[in-house]
Formats: C-alpha cells, structure tokens, sequence
C-alpha cells in the first residue's frame, strides 16, 4: 500500500499534540500515584497504620540545588510560552489565535508582549501553586524533582531543555512572521521539540514509576 | 292579523332559503319541536329533514343584516306593516341635544352631534321612526341633508323607564369639510310612517335639548416662521440647497404651501407648492432643478404664499428673504485615477500612490480641494490625504505620494479607493471612486531575522530565564525551603545573607551573584 505523504505530514502534527497532552497527563498522574505508594510504603517500614503527609514529605525531600531548581523552573515557564507560541500565535488547529488581535500582533514589541504575558500566567500558576497547604507538596512544581532521584546527565538534559524550548519558540515565532503562509517543516520540528523536551522534563517521574514496576 | 301573517311569510321565506342551504337547520319532520318552541317542517321531506326553531330563524335574520343588507331590506320591506293609527296615539318627541356651552366652534374640533327622541305611546301603539339630519352651511339659505339612508329608530329600543332613546351622528365628527365660515344650523327631520315633522318646530325646548343646534364655525390663520435657507454663504448652483422653514396651524389643516423665488432683478424666476399638513417646511432645490449652471455669480430672493383651503396668505415674510447666493465656479474634466505600490507584493504596511489628471473645461483658472480616501471591503471610507491644487484648461497630475493609508486590520482584504474634490466634473459628480486590489494577508511586517524581532525574541527568553532565577533565590526552593522542611537550617543561610549583604554594588553585579549562587 503506497504512502500518501502529505496525508502523513498532515496528521503528524495533531499526533504529535496528542502524545504532548498525553506525556504531561500521564506524568502528572504517575507523579500523584509515584508519592502515594511511598507513601503507603513508609507506613509498612515504620510499622505504622499512618505517616503524616507532613513527615513523609520532610522524610522525601532531597535538596537538588538551587541552580538546578531555576532551571528546572525556567524550562517549565519556558514549556508553557513554547506551547502558546505554537499553538496560540497562529490558528493552526484552535480557531482563535493571537493574530486575531492583528494590532498587537503587527506592533513592534507585540511578539514579547505575548511571550511575557504567557510567562508572568505560568509564573502566577506556579506561585499560586506553590502557596498550597504543606500537605499538598506533592502538586508544587517547584518542588516537583525534590521527590526524585535525579542523577547529573539527567540535570544536564533538563536544563538542556531550555535551549529546545527557546529554538521551538523562535521557529514558532518564525510561523509567526509569515502567516498566513505555513511552513509545516518549522510547525513540525518546532513540535517535536516540544514534545522532546516535555518527555525530558517529566522523565524523572517515568523513570520512577517503571523502577517502582520492577 | 297582519303580524301573524307577516310572521308566517317570513318563516316559509327562511325555510325555502335553508332548503337552498343558506339558512341554519336539523331534527325531525314532526312540526314539533322539543323545547316547545315554534318551529317549521320544510314540508314535502325529500333530502333530509330539518327543523327551523324561532331562536335560530332570529339569528339567520340578524346574521342576514351584516352579511346581506340588500337581502335583508327586502325581507323587511316584505314584512312591513301598516302602523297603527288610533286616536289615542301621541307623536314622539324628537330633539337635538349638545352637551358643550361653547358653540364657537373652529373647522376641525371634534363634534358630537346627537338627537334624541321620547316616545310614551305603548309599545303596541309605537312606529319605527326615520330620521334624517340637516345641515344649513353658511351663506346657504337652504338645509342639506346629510344622510342619504334614514337612521331607524325600531320601537323596541326605547328605554323602559324613560321612554327615550338617541342617535350619535357619526358622519359629522366636524365641520372641517366647510369652504367657508361663519354660522352653521343643524336639525332633524323625523317620520314616523304617518307624520313628518322636524326638530325645528318645536317652539322652545330647554338645554341640553334643542329644536335646533345653532355653531359659530370659525378658522384659525396658518402662520410661517424659521425661514431659512441652507447651506448659507456662497454656494455652488448644484449644492444640497435646502429652503426651510415652520409652518403652523390651530386647526390642523391641509395647507398649500407655495415657495416662489425671485432673481436679482424681484422677477420670480420659479414656484414650487407643497401640499402639507402643519410641521415643517422644506423645499430642496436639487429636486426641483431651481438653478443651473448659468446662475453662478447670482443673489436670489424667496418668499413663501400659502392657504388652508379658506384663508389666504400671498406673501410671508413681507420683505423678501435672501438666498442662496450662487458662486461661480469651475467644471472639472477628472480622468484616470490611479493606485502604485511600493512593491508587487500590496502589504498593508507599505506606501501606496494615488493620483488622478484634471482639468477646468472652463477658460478660468480656480483653487479645487482633493481629498483621498480609502475603505476595505464593507468599513468606512478613511480620509487620507487633502490637496488643494490650481486647475485651469490644461491637465494637471494630481498625486498623492507616499501614503500609509491601511491598518492591519484591512490584511486580506479587498481595498477602495475615492477622491472627492470641492467642484463638479464632468459628469456632475463630486468624487470619482475605483477598486483596488486585495491586501496581502501578512499581518507580521518584521522577518524572523529583522532586529524588531530579535529585539522582541532575545530579552523575552532572558527575561524568563532572569525571572526564574529570580523566583528560586527568592522562594530558596534548591536548597534552604528543604533544608528548612527537614530541620537543617542552620548558620549557612546566615552566612549566605551575610556574603549577599556584603556583595551589594550594582545592579549588574547583584544579578551576577545571584546566577552564580549554587
């Protein structure tokens, strides 16, 4: 059966969208349920009906330094302006887009006004997240990789991930700058980046749950 | 006797109308029907049997006077019977009544004119009264009757305690149909079948009633003011000139208002009428071609004439008013309007030309104002540019050069452009209009490599990176927040305050130190 290429190209993307929304869901779930059976595990060592969610946390805890951390949380800020860069800037798949607001778009600061804007929401979401109960640690992204072994290469290739993210974001905006015009080579690469590094941020959490499986 | 024999014609009439299936009717053939009420067989059966009860014959009888007035007149003139005559039978009384003091009244104030009669014979004895009203007009000597079918008066419809009963005279709600003025005298005359008499005879009845209604019918003068003639100054001949003004009337007549206007030597040159009811006045000259071309340089003078049908006025203001003044003025000859482009590719954000050829078909020499603009599709036309150039005989180029005349909201649209100018052309227009051609869509106008762009991508991803940075030495999550959940910490962080305290400097320096902290 012959291959009908543009057919491919075309369904490539919203696959490719899919396992992005797919890898973030399945991380967070897998990080919830990751938390929960050490958790319970705590309480079999100890030899205890019930470890406080405050001690298990405390117990949980490895301090990954703090230039890892800001990384880490730039490459999440970064995750988000790449996703609205690539999905927002242009009516690629969602029917709005950010060219709908043609003066903002066409101004001379209106790409960064975007970009900082998307930044300061995910900022906002992190921080309100952060300010959640201490009993609730397990949903801060701050502290996400505190509840992980994460050995150096695989810092390296977290904090990598915010050059990936910055090139997805400028082949983004390169989309951009030449709509209505689309260049499906840049959407595509400017999406596997994305899913690249989504699958790097989120691998200590895979990598947890298959050890876990073992 | 002759109402028993009126009733049974009547009934066979309405039995042989529903055997022609027009009148209502059912049951049985017996004659008799069960609430023991009156009925008729249509006797001799064939095609079913049906049965007319009395209730039922009234209606057909009633529905027969709406629906059949002719029809229903000769069953009544079929059914009529000789009145009673008896010695003991006393004429009805018949009267005018009117309700109001004041009978000056003006042409079109709403009347209501009623006649009322009191019949104190028993019903037996009583007649069906005719009634006809009269009118005598002023300056006519004689009584016109109003009504050309008599208004019936049955003998069942008196009240039964007073005897009396009335009739609104409708087809007179005013004298608003009067030519002139002046006293109006209002009767009726009555028959009762027998005798003929008028309301008029009777000598002197008190008010409300009266033998006759005597009006003073009286009309108010339309009056004119607001003249006006618009736009003022010096205008060209083919200008939206307007003559206004108000015209006003107490009683609401239709008026004929006639403008007439005069050349600078008091000759009218043209009337026009209006027939109008009280409001405004307005006369546009364009309409009905009051100047042309050969006026230019002329003072015209206006004044207005009008009537309500019965007063005349033949000349309003009484000094003539001016307007308009008409200016002389060029022909333009405009050909050739034209669209550039700074480039092939028609983006919004780039410069466009406009220009287009004029010239004066006249000998003189005058200063004309072009104005540009442009619209998209279905927005509004957007002044872009105004020139004011010399035209004379020969051509000139009129050009709008360098123009920004789009936004990025008219990307991938269809653009219009238009030049109005302060004259005429040649085909007695203000403005010549043509399309252009459709927008690029691009809406960005910087490349990815332009340095608007670098200067937009660049300090945004720095800024994340420094704003993170900034979160972390803020919310310690590497190190002390932990350090501090798990009990550990100690003299390091005061330390660590202690080294930042001392590193102070500027603002370059401060953010050195705070990337460098691991």
């Amino acid at each position: 059966m012959a291959i009908d290429i543009p057919t491919l190209m075309n369904s490539l993307f919203p696959a490719g969208t899919l396992l992005l929304a797919l890898l973030l869901i399945f991380a967070a779930i897998l990080h919830i349920n990751n938390l929960n059976r050490v958790h319970k595990l705590m309480a079999v060592l100890q030899h205890k009906k019930e470890v406080s969610k405050a001690i298990f946390y405390r117990e949980m805890t490895i301090s990954q330094g703090s230039n890892f951390t800001a990384l880490a949380l730039a490459a999440w800020i970064m995750l988000s302006v790449a996703i609205a860069y690539l999905y927002l800037l242009v009516p690629s798949i969602l029917p709005f887009s950010y060219m709908d607001i043609a003066e903002l778009a066409s101004s001379t600061l209106g790409f960064a006004i975007f970009g900082i804007l998307v930044a300061c929401l995910a900022g906002a979401i992190i921080l309100f997240l952060d300010k959640l109960p201490q009993d609730h640690r397990d949903l801060k992204l701050m502290e996400l990789y505190s509840f992980y072994s994460i050995s150096k290469t695989m810092k390296k290739m977290i904090s990598m991930t915010v050059i990936a993210l910055c090139i997805s974001v400028l082949l983004s905006a390169y989309i951009g700058t030449i709509y209505p015009i689309h260049s499906q080579p840049a959407e595509l690469l400017s999406l596997m980046l994305l899913v690249v590094s989504a699958g790097v941020l989120v691998m200590p959490i895979y990598k947890e749950a298959w050890e876990a499986r073992i | 006797m002759l109402r028993l024999a009126a009733a049974i014609l009547a009934l066979l009439l309405v039995a042989g109308l529903s055997q022609a299936g027009e009148v209502l009717g059912g049951g049985d053939s017996s004659g008799g029907g069960d609430s023991g009420t009156p009925s008729v067989s249509p006797g001799g059966g064939g095609g079913g049997s049906r049965q007319i009860d009395i209730d039922r014959l009234i209606k057909a009888v009633k529905d027969g006077e709406k629906k059949k007035p002719a029809k229903f007149e000769e069953l009544r003139t079929l059914l009529w019977k000789d009145p009673i005559t008896s010695e003991e039978y006393e004429w009805p009384t018949v009267l005018m009544y009117y309700k109001g003091n004041n009978t000056t009244v003006s042409r079109n104030q709403p009347l209501e004119i009623i006649t009322v009669a009191t019949n104190n014979n028993p019903l037996e004895m009583r007649r069906m009264l005719d009634l006809y009203l009269e009118v005598k007009e002023p300056g006519s000597s004689k009584y016109d009757r109003i009504n050309t079918w008599p208004e019936k008066i049955q003998t069942n419809e008196y009240d039964e305690k007073t005897n009396t009963t009335y009739r609104i005279w409708g087809m007179l709600p005013s004298f608003s149909y009067l030519k002139n003025i002046g006293e109006v005298r209002i009767r009726a005359n009555v028959s009762d079948g027998v005798n003929k008499w008028s309301t008029a005879s009777y000598p002197k009845p008190n008010p409300p009633f009266y033998s006759e209604l005597v009006f003073n019918v009286t009309n108010s003068l339309p009056k004119m003011s607001g003249f006006n003639v618009t736009p003022s100054g010096l205008v060209r001949y083919n200008d939206p000139i307007e003559y206004k003004a108000n015209i006003e009337d107490a009683d609401g007549d239709l008026l004929n208002v006639t403008l007439h206007i005069l050349d600078e030597n008091g000759v009218e040159r043209k009337n026009e009428t209006q027939n109008m009811l009280p409001g405004a006045v307005s006369f546009k000259a364009n309409e009905y071609g009051f100047f042309k071309e050969a006026d230019g340089g002329k003072n015209f003078t206006y004044y207005y004439s009008y009537d309500d049908g019965i007063k005349f006025i033949s000349k309003d203001s009484a000094d003539l008013l001016k307007g308009p003044n008409i200016r002389k003025g060029p022909k333009l000859s405009v050909d050739k309007l034209r669209f550039s482009s700074s480039s092939e590719n028609y983006y919004w954000w780039e410069k466009y030309g406009f220009n287009l050829r004029v010239k004066n078909l006249n000998p003189e020499e005058y200063e004309v104002s072009f104005t540009l603009s442009t619209k998209t599709d279905n927005n509004k036309w957007n002044t872009v540019e105004t020139k004011t150039v010399k035209i004379g005989p020969d051509p000139v180029e009129v050009n709008f050069n360098d123009t920004k005349p789009f936004q990025v909201t008219d990307a991938g649209q269809t653009f219009y452009y238009r030049v109005k100018y302060s004259e005429y052309d040649q085909s007695g227009k203000d403005a010549m209009e043509q399309t252009g051609t459709r927008i690029n869509a691009k809406i960005v106008p910087y490349s990815i490599y332009n340095p608007v762009m670098v200067m937009n991508l660049v300090p945004m991803l720095f800024l994340i990176l420094l704003g993170s940075f900034f979160a972390e030495r803020k919310l310690k999550k590497g190190i002390e927040s932990h350090e501090s959940a798990s009990g550990k910490a100690g003299n390091r962080k005061n330390n660590k305050q202690e080294s930042r305290g001392k590193s102070g400097g500027s603002f370059a320096g401060k953010v050195l130190k705070m990337l460098r902290r691991g």
